[in-house]
């Protein structure tokens, strides 16, 4: 079987000081404005002429450098963009000058509502399953999730979503193949858009949150006081609710934090697989048509993002494992 | 997958760069299920139901503009044809059905033209359009991608006598201006300046905008002022929704979420050709699919060996292979289907022996080294290439496959000149790649630099007897034939899913950007 994972205190002597912490993503995001922009910088041809076609004119293609300020050196056009990004500024759209942050704040709200429905189903689903796998290592239900869960895990998103459009929106009618979000209201107030794509999501990290669990759940009721107290004749319910569940809860936190940036490139192969007007369908189109700020903007939140759950994460297993805040 | 090619690429109607998300949508437009139907559109047979709903799937990005000039996205080009009205509607015979204009005359040498406009015709905020609105339009268009097709008018010496009528001088004789000016998306715009608020979009077409959310939806709806209702906006309401991903937007069609499913790819609808719940609609002007061989540097300097290669190919196994069913063999000329396409040459045949004995004759060592560049920007390109490389090593080519990525393929063009030869798809007629690609001056001309070949398009632009023309026209193919640059091998359409219900499709006068205005519900 699988190893187990890093146990709780393992993770303990990882945790980093809160300022060491910040100062550390800082930096991080720092170094991925950097490579961002140079790697955007340095793709090949003229991002002006990708986007204008192979019919533009000199004339054209002279102005539009002119007017994106393409004509000066790379340093000085990433020292303008990262102190327009200090002051909150994400830049201009190069396709239709719109600014960065007012595109992509709708999608990213829509990105962000999609990946929490998801998260939610994962963990619990995961958790029921990872803990009654546990409970009986090597029983039916436990080699039944098994298969299952690394049948799931072997196909790539794309093929979920695909699939799950076909049987539930092609072939059963229940559930619309495309997520077309009414923009007059939230996200979250269209469940029914959101259940074929969130599925699809979920079923992307299942296996992964269900393994995790199971495993802290063997490590935790192989402790000695599980132990105990099943000797005790302390009904098997309890045993669980008391004592291995809450031993799993800080690696649930990990596994939370690490399923969220595993999403991150799920979302955009669901989102387009679905037409959900999020993030990743914004990323897509970005990419296709060479807008350069905001794929920028784009990377640089999911930068943010990643950097900032994996620091609530850690916080969060400080706060779950008192001898965790003591390990620095 | 997307190719940020600009579908205003070309300048008229119905001459598109195809790529796939931004790139251009192209509709049938007198097509395969109801040829009866002339040139004047879906009115021309039973008169179409009136009311109804449509819900189109269309590719877009949150990049959509209501500025139609600025505009690169094709639901959002589907958009303005619905709200906005161009001169006339082209179709892929090259006849033009008059809209806005009641004549468009030229004077004997085709240089001066007459326009004189319907009366009657009002914007959606009750104001006339004028002449000096077509004028200012033009003006706004020119300079711009789609303002190529138009780009012989002389606006300066160009005025409007009254509020229906102008003289249109051009810089050089042209014998289709009506086609010309009724293309791609030359629309009339108050005043020509181009909207980009909600609330200031003011339009002669039967749609007004009720809702727009850029990337995501449009909803249109009937005007009931429309000043020509009778013949064109048959539905109440459209709803244009975004779906980037083909498959996507096909899925939705088989689940009835929607009712159009613009561009869906030949797998997919070869899948389907049974399914009595989807209709699959060819564009009847096809897309040409090539190699533009560089003439200007061995080995295809070499007339015969260009020959050779257009003989080592086996286009109907390419054609098989790569478009499932659905595209036809090309004879190495572009526009097959559109005006001026010469039909009377015989198809090239698949001949290896030929071949070899043609590069015997060029006495150039064996094998022929060459490089071609290719990229997913068309139907089945790149594995075309990748088996003309098979195909023609048996003869004695030893081809280099360079497989460029999409975004990257238009924004190089530096590369293509080191190239042996480059991978084209293009729907365009012959007048329409000719500037392009054989006249001396043409941006993608690989070599094929004939003062004589130049003097004779012109003549030939400039013809208004048809029969001259088409005697010039075919000559000049004729040599393209035998020593020209390109090897077309194949053509393909456009395909455009809907539900049965959905009617005027095929017969919508069209074929640059879906116009929907034509189409109304059968049940």
């Amino acid at each position: 079987m699988s190893t187990p994972p890093a146990g709780p205190r393992a993770l303990a002597g990882r945790v980093p000081s809160p300022f060491r912490r910040l100062a550390g993503a800082f930096a991080v995001i720092l170094g991925v404005s950097v490579v961002t922009f140079a790697a955007t910088s340095a793709l090949p041809g003229d991002n002006v002429r990708a986007r204008l076609g192979p019919y533009a004119t000199e004339q054209r293609l002279h102005a539009e450098h002119v007017r994106l300020g393409l004509e000066h050196p790379v340093w000085e056009r990433y020292l303008r963009w990262i102190s327009g990004l200090a002051h909150g500024d994400l830049g201009r759209s190069q396709v239709n000058d719109l600014p960065v942050a007012t595109l992509l704040s709708r999608p990213m709200v829509n990105s962000l509502t999609l990946a929490a429905a998801a998260l939610a189903a994962v963990l619990v689903t995961g958790t029921l399953a990872g803990v009654t796998a546990g409970l009986r290592p090597g029983g039916a239900v436990d080699r039944l999730l098994l298969l299952f869960s690394l049948t799931v895990s072997a196909v790539p998103a794309f093929v979920t979503g695909s699939l799950l459009v076909l049987l539930f929106a092609v072939d059963l009618r229940w559930l619309p193949a495309l997520a077309l979000v009414d923009p007059t209201r939230p996200a979250i107030l269209q469940p029914r858009l959101l259940v074929l794509p969130a599925a699809a999501l979920t079923l992307s990290s299942f296996a992964y949150v269900t393994r995790l669990v199971r495993a802290s759940v063997l490590d935790a009721a192989a402790m000695p006081w599980a132990l105990a107290a099943r000797l005790r004749g302390i009904p098997r319910r309890r045993v669980v609710a008391r004592h291995i569940l809450p031993a799993a809860l800080p690696v649930l936190c990990q596994a939370g934090a690490l399923t969220m940036i595993a999403m991150v490139t799920n979302v955009v192969v669901v989102e387009i697989v679905f037409g959900y007007p999020g993030v990743g369908n914004t990323l897509q189109t970005a990419v296709s048509q060479r807008d350069v700020p905001v794929i920028q903007a784009v990377t640089i939140v999911v930068a943010a993002f990643v950097v900032t759950v994996s620091a609530l994460a850690d916080g969060a297993v400080r706060l779950l494992l008192p001898r965790a805040r003591t390990a620095t | 997958m997307n190719v940020a090619l600009n579908r205003r690429a070309f300048g008229r109607a119905g001459l598109l760069a195809v790529g796939a998300l931004t790139a251009p949508a192209l509709l049938a437009a007198c097509g395969d299920d109801d040829p009866a139907v002339p040139a004047t559109g879906a009115a021309g047979a039973a008169a179409p139901r009136r009311g109804g709903k449509l819900r189109a799937a269309f590719a877009s990005s949150p990049a959509d503009t209501l500025d139609i000039v600025k505009g690169h996205d094709v639901l959002g080009s589907v958009r303005g044809l619905a709200v906005y009205e161009r001169l006339g509607d082209a179709h892929p015979d090259g006849s033009v059905t008059p809209r806005l204009f009641e004549s468009l005359t030229p004077n004997a040498d085709a240089a001066v033209w007459t326009l004189k406009l319907k009366p009657g015709i009002t914007f959606s905020d009750g104001k006339p359009l004028t002449t000096a609105d077509v004028l200012a339009s033009f003006a706004t268009f020119a300079g711009t991608e789609s303002g190529a097709a138009i780009a012989a008018i002389d606006l300066k010496a160009s005025k409007a006598t009254d509020a229906r009528t102008a003289t249109i001088a051009l810089t050089a004789p042209v014998y289709d201006l009506p086609a010309r000016v009724s293309g791609v998306v030359l629309v009339i715009m108050p005043g020509g300046r181009p909207a980009s608020q909600l609330g200031d979009v003011v339009g002669s077409g039967p749609y007004e905008i009720a809702s727009f959310v850029p990337g995501q939806r449009t909803v249109l709806r009937r005007r009931a002022d429309y000043w020509d209702g009778d013949t064109r906006g048959y539905l109440d309401e459209i709803e244009l929704v975004a779906a980037p991903d083909a498959k996507s937007r096909l899925s939705a069609l088989r689940s009835g979420q929607v009712d159009w499913a613009d561009d869906v790819a030949y797998l997919d609808a070869s899948t389907l050709r049974e399914d009595r719940g989807v209709t699959i609609h060819r564009g009847a002007a096809e897309q040409g699919l090539a190699w533009f061989l560089n003439m200007a540097a061995p080995p295809f300097d070499n007339e015969r060996v260009r020959q050779a290669l257009r003989y080592a190919v086996d286009r109907e196994k390419l054609v098989e292979t790569t478009l499932f069913g659905f595209g036809s063999v090309g004879n190495d000329l572009w526009g097959k289907g559109l005006p001026n396409y010469n039909g009377s040459i015989a198809q090239r045949p698949h001949d290896p022996a030929k071949a070899k004995s043609l590069l015997r004759e060029a006495g150039v060592p064996t094998p022929v080294k060459a490089t071609l560049l290719t990229s997913p920007i068309g139907p089945g390109l790149v594995e075309a290439t990748q088996l003309l490389a098979d195909q023609a090593r048996e003869v004695g080519f030893d081809i280099k496959v360079e497989v460029i990525p999409p975004d990257v393929y238009f924004a190089q063009p530096e590369e293509w000149a080191k190239a042996s030869g480059v991978a084209f798809a293009q729907v365009g007629a012959f007048t329409d790649m000719a500037p392009l690609v054989y006249l001396s001056d043409g941006p993608f001309n690989f070599g094929w630099r004939k003062p004589d070949w130049d003097a004779g398009f012109a003549d030939g632009v400039g013809e208004l007897d048809a029969a001259k023309r088409r005697t010039t026209f075919d000559g000049l193919q004729k040599q393209l034939w035998d020593s020209g640059s390109d090897l077309v091998w194949g053509f393909a359409p456009r395909l455009v899913a809907t539900a049965p219900s959905v009617g005027g499709v095929d017969s919508s006068p069209n074929f640059g950007i879906p116009d929907l205005i034509f189409i109304h519900r059968t049940g």
